[in-house]
């Protein structure tokens, strides 16, 4: 077995000791490694270096270490600087210290000897895994005289395959795993598939793998370049074709050669449009493969990108896409379609002109079929999450999709929840909260808190609905409840903010209160006297009439609530900002004017105060654009809803707009930057997949959607807590905590729901029929079902375009090429429909193809996040 | 020549290798991994095996305590005025004071200052507390520095930030630092220290039943989640399960070129293994990463588990009571996620775990309206569950190794708002295990009068006598955390307590 050794000088140290070492190359090729030209050194390492066929025993950079010593190491024979070699020093204190650069893959093993020779006798005091970087051992020596250390090298064969350690990692296979990627069988380990490879010839074809470019949108087109066969490093010859030109109309890849390293099987050519101001038909970018040696080439030979022309205001798809995950529950063909008609700003002025789809007269309809079916039964949560599934896929030209989308950001700020009973029970009142939601997304905040505050499920969830004034006497005082929680989470926060949502601080650094515990005493005397303002005449007559106690039975709750100023607290009432309620007189005969007159002038305040602005502001842009928008962006935020332009304070119309049309929410550039967007809400992402596809049942209803809550931990208004599903300053560990970032949906992101989501996107891809409905077989008839008929020929003749169409409607098309290049693998790796002449094999291998690219997109993380 | 490469060396090998590789820090798991720098050497057991858990049981909403821990004696006069009087349906809507006979009496020895009894649904806890199993700790609330009657009226006392305000107070139960927002919890900065003394690390020693919380979280751990499947239905046996989820189609020794599971298998994995740039990106990807290596782990875990033959409240065979049908129990839920901690215990050995803490979220204490009727309902649930837990733990073994405590936003005003009671401050809670010094009420129980001398703002808001540091030092002492290294656990604990080897309250055996 040829060795080298290389003697270090010898190290003096502090004390007597005589010191010396080397690296002995201990093992000759590795196990089982593949040797075609039978030389002993691996044919992988060969191809790592390009070395080919080299004697043994020669020392080719003459840097002391054989070849075959390089070899075993994992060093490059022909650089002198690249070789086993090993350094000791002393270390202060005693003991001497080796390092040497380690290679992954191998194993290092340090020995002692007291004498060299014949008479040596090695001992091992140490042996370390490779890690690719400088691996240093101390060593103390304590009691020999004369020490020599020698460092083995060999390799490791982890999986057993008989690849080594050090071959698969070159050619990027899995070293833990006989079958990389589960390819092959038990006879076929990934040994026997290189070994195989590596007589075979490169077939080099190309596929266009995001074939979509815009002008005015920098997201590159991009060409895979693949070969099959060999596993050597090849150049591969191209031309380019087409319309378009390079360096004018796109930046290309320069050149007209590509390389596939060694084990690469595909790269990607990178098209990044550049935006000119000719109007100008679509153009086209062709990549056709060139002959060349190492490989042949194969079919198909060409790819085509295709380049769209964008004049000043027009919207791409990707960037329509984009948008509408922001400002509704997804992308749907029909509002892709119509975003790119109007611009974003003409469809949100559409949007803003449409009128609310209102969800209370679905329930209502219902209840009365119920009713009419079977006597004294009622409308449940099921008509409820009923309703608001159906508003939130309709896609008729009466489709309000922004404005459920941002009632949906209201209803985590102003929240209420059916896991209180009390809710629960009234489907008819939450429904109609919902409503007031929708009604006011785009009006006054003042008015929208006015209503929230006077709703009788809010008087419910907060129990202020029948609290009173105190009686001293009882030590009974009016509930603080609804006091609190109206400042701290539904106007101004616990904290006085500046403009732009950071805290102001007090002469000691410190931030600075809102209000203090006498203030919401204050405030809760503010809402005592509220009731149900309407009632039904008894158990059995649900003729609605007027309430006229606070203790009246039979209160429904989707009219606003009364006051009744016989329960009010009359007195002057200190509020905030210096500001006093006046004493008031009671109404007579009994109206709650009094009462009414106190609620309308404390929103007034609490709306009046600076903190409203940047501190709703930047919550509802965490719901739509990103969870850590800038200062700036808060601040453009908060001035427009200071003054919507017209002088009008609180316009949340004007609020929305600024919110969608702030560069922070437009420039693509964010695209790019590691820090801006948001989880998107694991029960949207749902949402989105219905909307996208397009789901639809034999009856028209939506019913069934509501068993996500387990495995999302959300579902609309079931929030665990007025706090929502989770808080504006949640941080998860990791890197977003480390660059002192917020991630809100990440709190109910954890190692269940990391499995329990994808799950739930599983069962909806893969079923027999694609049945969205997440309670499974009991709605058998009333299903959501999506039609694959329109997926079926890409999946069958071009999984790239399968793949790239599901980016752009699922994620605005946002897959990096290495997720687009995964998900397409997968595809192509599932039975090939071409593969079959029976037509229904065709279809159901095709159907398979489809479902394994959709589960896929669903649950990467650049589907799930939105950039 | 003995020990030629000592251990300090390798580890400092190990830590640094981790930290200058971004590739090795990608996935949570590799966190835990490299959790050692600072790490803190569990003490070495003498003979009997060393395994400790605590659990913490949050109560959230802020439970109305006063109503569980009750004068008995001549104090139940000024109890029941200021609380508006013995509640009585239709007499008394607005009182909110339990009759006196109707409570569960302490034995006189609990406390010497005055006779106290526990709330009447309690009377699982209440039999675990005459064992000496169960202790009171009375009036304790989160606090900067110990506060006085006069510097409160006088303004002139440092107060917790946010003070009656749940996320404030939920925040600070679980970090005990109530001067600032940290998202670091005492739980989380303990396995900080002690999570390298585990045997195995690749599972965090945190374990949590209501999914991410800040208690257990910490510099280099977050918790595990883990679910509790309530009253699983088996040919008609109900029993509580739990676990681990698996990912659907998933399974990393599929072989097959074609195969459906091995594609998805390996796509998932390339998807999950990608470097993304986006922080976004980069925290989804290492969460669901996480996921599926810690789920494979504690599922070939729990498959080493024994049946256990203690019954929870929703499992078949719990009573023959009527009212306690396993699909229909109200206790089934809580029981369940209590019973996994039991589970969980059982297998520590195969998770290779010797210290391990529990986090259990049982809300819905929040009450402003109905209060009386309420809080019974859900004491009774609590009470049976707790029953149920320490039994299981005693057909273990396990008594003295597993110590449970409550926890809860504050306590709630004395005095009513109508029929429910508001937020307020110091409140009253509970430890149980067999390590607990049981059958005795800790710290101070105030006189309850409306102008009594702890007693403010005119609605009954109790200034906390005891600080959360001083109750969790008891607990982090007896976790392991060396006295010398408390102030890492417990920042704040140097305001009431100079750190030393027994707790400030004697509450936990040595």
């Amino acid at each position: 077995m040829p060795t080298s050794k290389r003697l270090l000088p010898a190290l003096s140290a502090h004390s007597s000791v005589v010191l010396a070492a080397t690296l002995f190359v201990g093992s000759s090729v590795g196990r089982g490694a593949i040797d075609r030209d039978q030389n002993q050194q691996s044919d992988i390492w060969q191809l790592r270096y390009g070395t080919g066929n080299l004697v043994p025993g020669a020392d080719e950079d003459g840097d002391g270490f054989s070849n075959l010593a390089e070899a075993v190491a994992g060093t490059n024979p022909r650089d002198i600087r690249s070789a086993p070699t090993l350094g000791v020093e002393s270390v202060s204190g005693g003991g001497v210290q080796l390092q040497w650069l380690s290679q992954v893959g191998k194993r290092y093993d340090a020995q002692l000897s007291t004498a060299l020779g014949t008479g040596a006798v090695w001992a091992s005091v140490g042996s370390l895994p490779g890690d690719g970087a400088e691996r240093q051992l101390w060593l103390d020596p304590s009691g020999a005289s004369t020490g020599f250390f020698r460092l083995t090298v060999a390799d490791v064969d982890t999986d057993g395959d008989g690849l080594t350690d050090w071959d698969e990692i070159q050619l990027g296979l899995d070293r833990k795993r006989a079958n990389t990627d589960g390819f092959g069988s038990a006879s076929n380990t990934d040994y026997t598939r290189v070994n195989t490879a590596l007589g075979a010839t490169n077939t080099v074809t190309v596929a266009a793998l995001d074939p979509a470019m815009a002008e005015n949108w920098p997201d590159p087109g991009v060409v895979a370049v693949r070969r099959t066969g060999n596993l050597d490093p090849i150049t591969v010859n191209f031309s380019l074709s087409g319309t378009a030109t390079e360096g004018a109309d796109y930046t290309g890849p320069g050149g007209r050669t590509v390389t596939l390293g060694l084990g690469v099987s595909e790269v990607w050519l990178s098209f990044l449009p550049r935006a000119d101001t000719v109007s100008e038909a679509a153009e086209t970018i062709s990549v056709t493969v060139a002959s060349g040696s190492g490989y042949v080439v194969g079919s198909p030979a060409s790819a085509a990108l295709v380049l769209t022309n964008t004049p000043a205001g027009a919207v791409s798809e990707k960037e329509a896409a984009r948008f509408l995950v922001q400002a509704t529950f997804g992308p749907n063909p029909t509002d892709l379609q119509r975003v790119q008609q109007l611009g974003i700003a003409g469809w949100l002025d559409e949007q803003f002109a449409r009128a609310p789809q209102l969800h209370l007269p679905l329930v209502q309809q219902w209840q009365t079929e119920i009713a009419a079916a079977t006597p004294g039964s009622n409308a449940s949560s099921t008509e409820r999450t009923e309703a608001w599934w159906r508003r939130a896929l309709q896609s008729d030209g009466a489709a309000d999709p922004l404005r459920q989308r941002v009632a949906h950001a209201l209803s985590q700020i102003l929240v209420i929840s059916d896991r209180s009973s009390l809710l629960e029970s009234t489907p008819r009142g939450m429904a109609d909260y919902h409503d007031l939601l929708l009604t006011q997304a785009f009006g006054s905040f003042r008015t929208l808190l006015r209503d929230v505050s006077l709703h009788p499920t809010m008087g419910l969830y907060l129990s202020h609905l029948r609290n009173q004034k105190a009686d001293p006497a009882r030590n009974r005082y009016p509930d603080e409840n609804y006091a609190r929680e109206v400042m701290q989470l539904f106007s101004i926060g616990l904290w006085e903010l500046q403009s732009d949502g950071s805290r102001k601080l007090d002469g000691a650094g410190l931030p600075i209160p809102t209000y203090d515990n006498t203030t919401i005493a204050n405030v809760a005397r503010v809402f005592t006297g509220l009731s149900y303002a309407q009632k039904f005449t008894s158990g059995t007559d649900q003729t609605i009439i007027p309430a006229t106690g606070f203790y009246d039975s039979y209160g429904i709750a989707w009219a606003p609530m009364r006051g009744f100023d016989a329960r009010h607290d009359l007195a002057a009432k200190p509020l905030l900002g210096g500001v006093t309620l006046p004493a008031r007189t009671a109404s007579n005969p009994d109206t709650g004017a009094a009462t009414l007159a106190d609620v309308e002038a404390a929103i007034d305040v609490l709306c009046n105060h600076a903190n409203v602005g940047p501190f709703i502001g930047r919550q509802l842009i965490q719901r739509l654009v990103t969870s850590n928008p800038s200062p700036q962006y808060i601040a453009r935020v908060s001035a427009v809803f200071a003054n919507n332009g017209a002088g009008v304070r609180g316009d949340l119309r004007a609020v929305v707009r600024a919110i969608l049309l702030d560069p922070e929410a437009r420039d693509p550039a964010r695209l790019a930057e590691a820090q801006h967007g948001m989880q998107r809400e694991p029960y949207l992402r749902y949402v989105a997949l219905v909307r996208a596809l397009g789901g639809t049942t034999s009856d028209g209803r939506r019913r069934g959607f509501r068993n996500l809550d387990a495995d999302f931990l959300q579902r609309a208004y079931s929030s665990p807590s007025v706090f929502n599903f989770y808080l504006p300053d949640f941080q998860p560990l990791g890197p977003l905590q480390d660059a002192g970032l917020f991630g809100p949906e990440f709190q109910i992101t954890n190692a269940l729901t990391g499995i329990t989501s994808p799950n739930r996107f599983y069962s909806a891809a893969t079923q027999t029929v694609f049945r969205l409905n997440p309670s499974g077989a009991s709605e058998a008839g009333l299903d959501t079902v999506i039609d694959p008929a329109p997926w079926l020929a890409d999946a069958t003749n071009n999984p790239e375009n399968l793949v790239a169409r599901l980016d752009r409607l699922l994620a605005a098309g946002t897959l990096a090429p290495a997720t687009l290049r995964q998900v397409v693998r997968a595809v192509r790796r599932l039975p090939d429909p071409l593969g079959t002449t029976d037509q229904a094999a065709r279809t159901t291998r095709a159907t398979d193809r489809f479902r394994m690219a959709l589960y896929l997109v669903l649950i990467s993380p650049e589907f799930s996040v939105l950039k | 020549m003995s020990q030629p490469i000592n251990r300090r060396h390798f580890l400092r090998q190990a830590s640094c290798a981790a930290v200058g590789s971004t590739a090795i820090l990608s996935t949570i798991l590799n966190l835990r991994m490299a959790a050692s720098a600072a790490a803190q050497d569990l003490p070495a057991a003498p003979g009997a095996e060393d395994y400790r858990a605590l659990v913490c049981l949050f109560l959230s909403g802020g439970q109305d305590s006063f109503n569980l821990l009750v004068p008995t004696g001549a104090e139940h006069a000024a109890y029941a005025a200021t609380r508006g009087g013995v509640y009585e349906g239709i007499s008394n809507p607005d009182g909110l004071a339990l009759a006196q006979a109707s409570l569960l009496a302490l034995p006189s020895a609990a406390y010497a200052p005055m006779r106290l009894g526990l709330h009447p649904s309690t009377t699982g806890m209440h039999s675990l507390f005459t064992r000496g199993k169960l202790a009171l700790v009375a009036n304790v609330g989160t606090l900067v520095e110990r506060t006085t009657k006069a510097q409160y009226t006088g303004s002139t006392a440092r107060l917790p930030r946010g003070l009656y305000s749940h996320s404030d107070q939920q925040q600070q139960w679980q970090t005990s630092v109530p001067t600032d927002s940290v998202m670091l919890g005492w739980a989380g900065r303990a396995a900080d220290l002690l999570h390298a003394g585990n045997d195995d690390r690749r599972i965090a020693m945190n374990l949590s039943l209501a999914g991410n919380n800040i208690w257990q979280s910490g510099r280099t751990l977050h918790p595990y989640s883990v679910r509790a499947s309530a009253s699983t239905n088996n040919g008609g046996v109900y029993t509580h399960t739990g676990g681990a989820v698996a990912l659907s189609d998933y399974n990393n020794t599929t072989i097959g070129d074609t195969s459906r599971t091995a594609t998805r298998t390996a796509a998932v994995n390339s998807l999950l293994a990608q470097q993304y740039q986006n922080l976004l990106d980069r925290t989804f990807a290492a969460n669901f990463r996480d996921s599926l290596d810690s789920s494979a782990l504690y599922s070939a875990a729990l498959a080493a588990e024994q049946p256990l033959a203690t019954k929870f409240p929703g499992e078949t065979g719990y009573s023959a009571d009527p009212a306690y049908v396993p699909t229909s129990d109200p206790a089934r839920t809580l029981a369940a996620q209590l019973k996994q901690v039991v589970r969980n215990a059982a297998v520590r050995e195969t998770l290779g775990h010797r210290r391990e803490t529990f986090f259990i979220n049982y809300g819905g204490w929040d009450h402003h309206d109905e209060v009386i009727v309420t809080q019974a309902a859900m004491l009774d649930i609590v009470s049976r569950s707790l029953a149920s837990f320490y039994a299981a733990l005693e057909e273990l073994g396990l008594a003295e190794q597993v110590t449970l405590f409550t926890s809860s936003d504050f306590g709630r005003t004395l005095t009513s708002n109508g029929n429910g009671s508001d937020h307020a401050w110091g409140g009253n809670h509970f430890v149980l295990g067999g390590a607990v010094n049981g059958g005795r009420v800790y710290g101070t129980y105030p006189d309850l009068s409306l102008n009594g001398p702890e007693i403010v703002t005119g609605r009954g808001v109790a200034i906390p006598s005891l600080s959360v540091d001083e109750y969790f030092a008891e607990l982090a002492l007896w976790f392991g955390v060396p006295p010398g290294r408390l102030l890492e656990v417990l920042p704040r604990i140097g305001a009431f307590f100079v750190p030393g080897p027994t707790g400030p309250l004697g509450l936990m055996q040595a």
